[in-house]
């Protein structure tokens, strides 16, 4: 049973570690945490199962549909994001604005597609046939988003290591004293949103093989992206990532062993108790500002 | 009284006059109001639709059927002599919407109400709409929605979760003689009665039990775990009741990809572009639950007024290839048996509708007789509720995958 639940369990938690990741992109310039990540997930998700883009080749599909929701995100920038920081870089005011943001996508989708799902093929020579070696059964697929999440976080990490990750982290700790050092925090948070719209279709196209592509899949994959972002710690891309896995698995397993209809129970049970225990996060970074 | 100068009217006597023609003009009102009830002038209809929110798209084809009756209605000279005036309001498909559009459709005063859709959004929106006494109909399948007694005003034109569950463990239990019977629903409360109805009925009519029950949540990734669960039970006969089509998707791949292939009576026999990806021999074993006139056999075929109305619907620019779900919405049938009720009293009065409606016995429905008393506000007998099969919707005989063959034995 062990070997059923992990590899679906690390699949599907590593697409809750990208939206997490996602989470993190933006967050770090602005202290934004993006409420409408789940419906931009989506829109990259039906660009690829239900546009004329989607019929190109597969790479091609991935960077239009990657382009699209970047684009949509520098919208949610310049209309949701931007305009409240100006008035207080410390006001919570996004909180509503990036969630009516949201609502305005899920609007959007819903006068363009109906409810019925669109399957997308992985990529060549990908599939979603089952294999198994030693009593663990997966896919090529499902390999490939673990690996490509993986391939995120160290992209990320070197990102994070460059002059803009500099720059970023100058941002997030001290908005008004960067400027100060001659840094743009306009120009870095609406580069911060091409990215986390780029990560964003870039998770709705991994997701749509796996989950389908439809207008309800975004609420879900914010709420679990939530979860592993509050477990494995904000700003934490290795921790939110082993979070997702976690997740993930405890997901799987609730699914194969616990009574009907209480996985959600057990999920978000797991996830309060790891909270209560390392408040910090999984790896327990706990935010430091220097002074 | 009011007196006007010549050439002017002072401030007073204006003010005076405006406040008297207002009043007369609310006291006008209040008389001869009733709105479309007991006045003259157009019929009102309240109709409630999800016109926004991301399910919108969505939920246009289940209003078309009440779009095409609006316009047989219009052709037959409206209703009482005059055009009908539809008022139409957005619940954006959700519960909570239901109360506010109460109160919108409450002060209308409309003669009787169309929608609205989904089990949650019709027992809250009954629930509103029971103090004002308005004749309404909704699709809802909750078996409360047929009890006269608890919703005197409301008609239920679908057949609801008891008697789905009753053909689903008939087919499967008696019809095709299978032992092992599982049943996987969505944690929700439709997925909840089904499942209970399913268990009673096994019990109650066979002494039988499920060897397995599993329940996912509405928003589940990985169907597998469930899927080898029915596997590991032997299931050989399966209950799928979901209104999530993606799940049902994922269910499926997860029997596709485990060679699990039960026999499986459904919820939903939307055919959809999405389920090109699995094996035939899993897709032959579909079946869903629908009504016994929109199915054929090898000897038998609907009637000419389906067939028409299954034209009428493929054309209707609304339809966008789900043409399942409108010839199965409960609309064009409602609309037309109001018309009929609104004629043969001769009234718009709610009081009187709902008279006549408790004394409706064997209304010509296009998907089944429809038939009330003042208790039993369920109007769909079981005998026209039966089971059809999946992939009929890629012969020619269900025009365009609208109609169904009816599966044998059913």
């Amino acid at each position: 049973m062990i070997a059923e639940i992990l590899v679906p369990g690390l699949a599907f938690g590593s697409l809750y570690g990208l939206v997490a990741m996602g989470f993190n992109v933006l967050h770090r310039p602005t202290n934004v945490v993006n409420f409408a990540q789940g419906e931009l997930i989506m829109i990259g998700a039906m660009v690829m199962a239900l546009s004329p883009i989607g019929r190109l080749p597969w790479g091609l599909a991935a960077a239009g549909a990657m382009a699209i929701v970047a684009l949509v995100a520098l919208v949610e920038e310049r209309v949701a994001v931007t305009p409240v920081l100006r008035r207080s870089a410390h006001a919570a005011g996004w909180v509503i604005t990036t969630l009516a943001f949201s609502l305005l996508l899920a609007e959007a989708a819903g006068r363009l597609w109906d409810d019925q799902p669109g399957a997308v093929a992985p990529p060549w020579p990908l599939s979603l046939d089952v294999h198994e070696v030693a009593g663990v059964r997966f896919s090529s697929y499902q390999v490939a988003v673990v690996g490509t999440a993986i391939a995120v976080v160290l992209l990320l990490g070197r990102l994070d290591r460059s002059r803009m990750g500099t720059a970023l982290r100058a941002v997030a700790a001290d908005r008004d004293g960067a400027r100060l050092r001659g840094i743009d925090p306009t120009s870095l948070t609406r580069r911060s949103f091409l990215l986390g719209g780029a990560l964003a279709g870039f998770t709705g196209v991994l997701a749509a093989p796996l989950l389908l592509a439809s207008v309800t899949m975004g609420l879900g994959l914010l709420i679990k992206g939530f979860a592993a972002l509050a477990v494995g710690g904000i700003g934490d891309n290795r921790g939110v990532l082993v979070a997702g896995w976690l997740l993930g698995t405890v997901e799987a397993a609730g699914a194969a062993y616990a009574s009907p209809g209480s996985q959600s129970v057990v999920l978000f049970g797991a996830m309060l108790l790891i909270l209560v225990i390392r408040p910090h996060g999984l790896r327990g970074l706990a935010v430091q500002r220097h002074v | 009284m009011v007196t006007y100068r010549a050439g002017e009217v002072s401030r007073r006597g204006f003010l005076v006059g405006a406040g008297s023609m207002a009043a007369l003009g609310l006291g006008a009102a209040a008389c001869g109001s009733g709105g479309s009830g007991g006045g003259t002038g157009a019929v009102r209809i309240g109709w409630v639709e999800p016109k926004t929110g991301r399910l919108a798209a969505a939920y246009k084809p289940i209003y078309v059927g009440a779009r095409l009756a609006l316009e047989d209605i219009g052709k037959a000279g409206g209703m009482l002599g005059a055009a009908v005036r539809v008022d139409e309001h957005d619940d954006k498909g959700s519960p909570a919407s239901q109360p506010a559009v109460a109160q919108r459709l409450i002060r209308d005063e409309p003669a009787f109400v169309v929608g609205p859709t989904g089990s949650s959004q019709v027992l809250a929106s009954v629930s509103a709409l029971a103090r004002a006494k308005l004749v309404q109909s909704a699709w809802g399948g909750s078996e409360r929605l047929g009890d006269g007694d608890q919703f005197p005003f409301h008609y239920q034109l679908v057949y609801n979760t008891t008697q789905q569950a009753r053909a689903a463990a008939r087919f499967l239990y008696e019809v095709r003689g299978l032992r092992r019977i599982g049943i996987i629903v969505e944690n929700s409360e439709f997925g909840t009665s089904i499942r209970d109805a399913v268990t009673a009925t096994l019990r109650d009519a066979y002494r039988a039990a499920p060897v397995a029950v599993e329940v996912f949540e509405v928003d589940a990734a990985d169907m597998t775990p469930f899927v080898r669960n029915l596997e590991r039970a032997r299931v050989d006969g399966l209950g799928l009741f979901t209104g999530q089509p993606q799940a049902t998707v994922l269910i499926l791949r997860a029997m596709a990809a485990t060679g699990f292939h039960p026999l499986i009576v459904s919820h939903d026999l939307n055919y959809i572009k999405a389920l090109e990806e699995f094996p035939r021999p899993l897709l032959d074993k579909f079946h869903g639950t629908t009504y016994r006139g929109l199915t054929y056999t090898d000897g038998e075929r609907p009637s000419e007024r389906v067939r028409a109305l299954v034209e009428r619907i493929n054309a209707h620019p609304d339809t966008a290839g789900l043409g399942y779900s409108a010839v199965t919405s409960p609309y064009y049938d409602y609309l037309m048996l109001m018309a009929q009720v609104v004629k043969e009293t001769g009234s718009a009065d709610p009081a009187r509708l709902k008279a006549a409606l408790d004394r409706i016995d064997g209304f010509e429905g296009t998907r089944a007789k429809v038939s009330f008393t003042a208790k039993r506000h369920s109007g769909i007998a079981d005998a026209d509720v039966t089971i059809g099969t999946l992939m009929s919707a890629t012969e020619p005989q269900s025009m365009g995958g609208v109609l169904r063959r009816r599966a044998d034995g059913a």
